[in-house]
């Protein structure tokens, strides 16, 4: 594989999957913060 | 059967969890356009370049738009037409109810693709494929009294799972869409350790810089966000409305967005990949094949020159026919929903929606012709209605849908003004340059007769006549929608929610 086709790969699959993980992360800590009844 | 689900006086019906909501509104969002055609448009459109637009419109189209349906549902508690009456003003009733009609004109031959996907689930179990070539199957199946069969089979299967309600929405969800993920896991990984498969990813990521200034990959990367995301069909707001009170909005539609195109980019890897791997010299042909001929003909082909590909072959279409089915209970949710709001009882009104999508689903069943026709009519459907929601919530004011409900107490994000000159500028524009452009597209190399006779399959006519007669019919029955829209006031015993009671 090219040098640009290795970086354009790193660069969206990090954004899309990185992005999503990074999303999924945080609503997790949020759920744990929140006390049972706030909802 | 509980009373909840009958809609009945134990109390609201509402997810159980936010895990619950999430896994259903993703289950809505991956739909079989995450599979047969990102990986499709990706390669005819730049590779690396269209990946570039792709993620741009995730977020100038798709999560501002999913943060308006979510709002939309959570604020108003009711369906298409119910939100847009209550939110966007007594005289746009009909707004929401071209986004439900879109929808479920979708649903009917949906409905059919779902049973495709069922018919060669089974043929795959049953080792079918390996006794006869999938270009057979497909000619003898397609327009058969087969894929009535089928069609029937997953209409019934989502039928079953709505008719106990968003708690049956919710189960469904919990167990289908954690499978599916793992199975796209599964064919990915599979797909990239294949020997040749780097020329794949080689295809799949190498930026072509000068397409991007060709208009026409970026209005396909708006097509794909719009078609594949599922923002602006009315299907999150159906589901927002059994949103907790105090539950997030904003995290909860990125979470949605970026969770669907981590999918489609997955089915891009574990496609593209199979096809460089097995076939390299076919590769054009392949992805210039459409959707079905892509799916239906093609990859069963390849899974059979690989080794041990009768196995992949199964979990590629079962990972196919979850993505369909959990898209089809969204859609049947939602036109329940909508009767729902003019007082039927959640079962009666499922009832009928089933008996009237299986019936009109059977022109598509029995006819590709029809199928395609009923495809571009209503996938271009979907620009307007995303045209609709944002113009429904500036409407109601942006700023006000923003500070009152977006960012209200229990969002995990606080979102800024940009997303009120994404909704209120940016989309509109996008909706009309879309609208225009496909229907520029439908008219090239063909005489002024030839584009405006409503009998062509994919023309401006076709697209006239049927979209007219829908608006009119809207337009004249808005008053009709406004009057009989039942105002469902908590009643004894349901808790009362202070943000519909003070709308």
């Amino acid at each position: 594989m090219s040098g640009i086709a290795v970086t354009m790969m790193v660069w969206v699959c990090g954004l899309v999957w990185g992005g999503f993980a990074g999303l999924l992360i945080r609503a997790v800590r949020q759920e744990g913060k929140k006390a049972p009844g706030e909802h | 059967m509980s009373e909840s689900a009958r809609g009945g006086t134990a109390g609201p019906e509402l997810f159980g969890s936010r895990w619950g909501l999430l896994l259903a509104t993703l289950g809505m969002a991956v739909g079989t356009g995450n599979i047969w055609r990102f990986p499709r448009i990706v390669a005819t459109n730049g590779g690396g370049s269209f990946l570039v637009a792709w993620v741009c419109f995730l977020l100038l189209w798709s999560i501002p738009l999913m943060i308006v349906e979510l709002s939309f549902g959570k604020r108003s508690r009711r369906g298409t037409v119910g939100a847009f009456h209550r939110l966007a003003g007594e005289k746009k009733a009909w707004m929401g109810g071209w986004v439900a009609l879109c929808a479920t004109a979708i649903m009917f031959y949906y409905s059919v693709v779902a049973g495709w996907c069922l018919r060669y689930l089974w043929a795959s179990l049953t080792g079918e494929l390996a006794q006869r070539t999938s270009e057979d199957l497909w000619s003898s199946y397609a327009e058969s009294g087969g894929a009535v069969m089928t069609h029937v089979l997953a209409m019934g299967s989502a039928f079953a799972v709505v008719w106990f309600g968003v708690r049956g929405i919710e189960r469904v969800a919990k167990v289908l869409i954690p499978t599916l993920a793992l199975l796209v896991v599964i064919l990915a990984v599979r797909a990239v350790t294949l020997p040749g498969a780097e020329r794949g990813l080689e295809f799949l990521f190498s930026p072509d810089w000068a397409a991007l200034g060709q208009p026409k990959i970026w209005l396909e990367a708006l097509t794909q966000n719009a078609w594949d995301t599922g923002a602006g069909w009315g299907l999150i707001l159906s589901y927002a409305i059994y949103m907790r009170v105090r539950e997030d909005v904003p995290l909860n539609a990125f979470l949605v967005g970026f969770g669907n195109n981590s999918i489609s980019l997955l089915a891009g890897i574990m496609v593209l990949c199979t096809v460089f791997a097995i076939q390299p010299q076919a590769h054009e042909q392949i992805v210039g094949a459409g959707n079905e001929g892509l799916t239906f003909v093609w990859m069963p082909r390849l899974f059979t020159e690989m080794p041990g590909g009768g196995v992949f072959m199964m979990l590629f279409f079962l990972a196919l026919s979850f993505a369909a089915l959990t898209s089809l209970i969204a859609m049947l949710e939602l036109a329940t929903r909508v009767l729902m709001d003019f007082g039927a009882e959640r079962r009666r009104a499922l009832s009928w929606v089933g008996g009237i999508g299986l019936v009109f689903g059977l022109p598509s069943a029995l006819s590709m012709e029809v199928f395609a026709n009923q495809d571009w009519v209503w996938g271009l459907g979907l620009m307007l209605s995303g045209l609709l929601f944002a113009l429904g919530a500036r409407s109601f004011g942006l700023e006000r849908l923003r500070k009152e409900v977006v960012n209200a107490p229990g969002a995990d994000l606080t979102i800024g003004r940009w997303w009120t000159f994404v909704v209120g500028v940016l989309v509109p524009l996008e909706a009309v340059v879309l609208l225009v452009w496909w229907l520029w597209q439908a008219t090239r190399g063909q005489e002024l007769l030839q584009w405006l006779s409503p009998r062509s399959t994919f023309n401006v006519g076709t697209v006239v006549v049927q979209w007219g007669i829908a608006l009119l019919a809207l337009l004249a029955c808005n008053r009709w929608l406004r009057e009989h829209l039942v105002d469902r006031a908590p009643r004894s015993g349901e808790r009362s929610n202070p943000e519909v009671d003070s709308t």
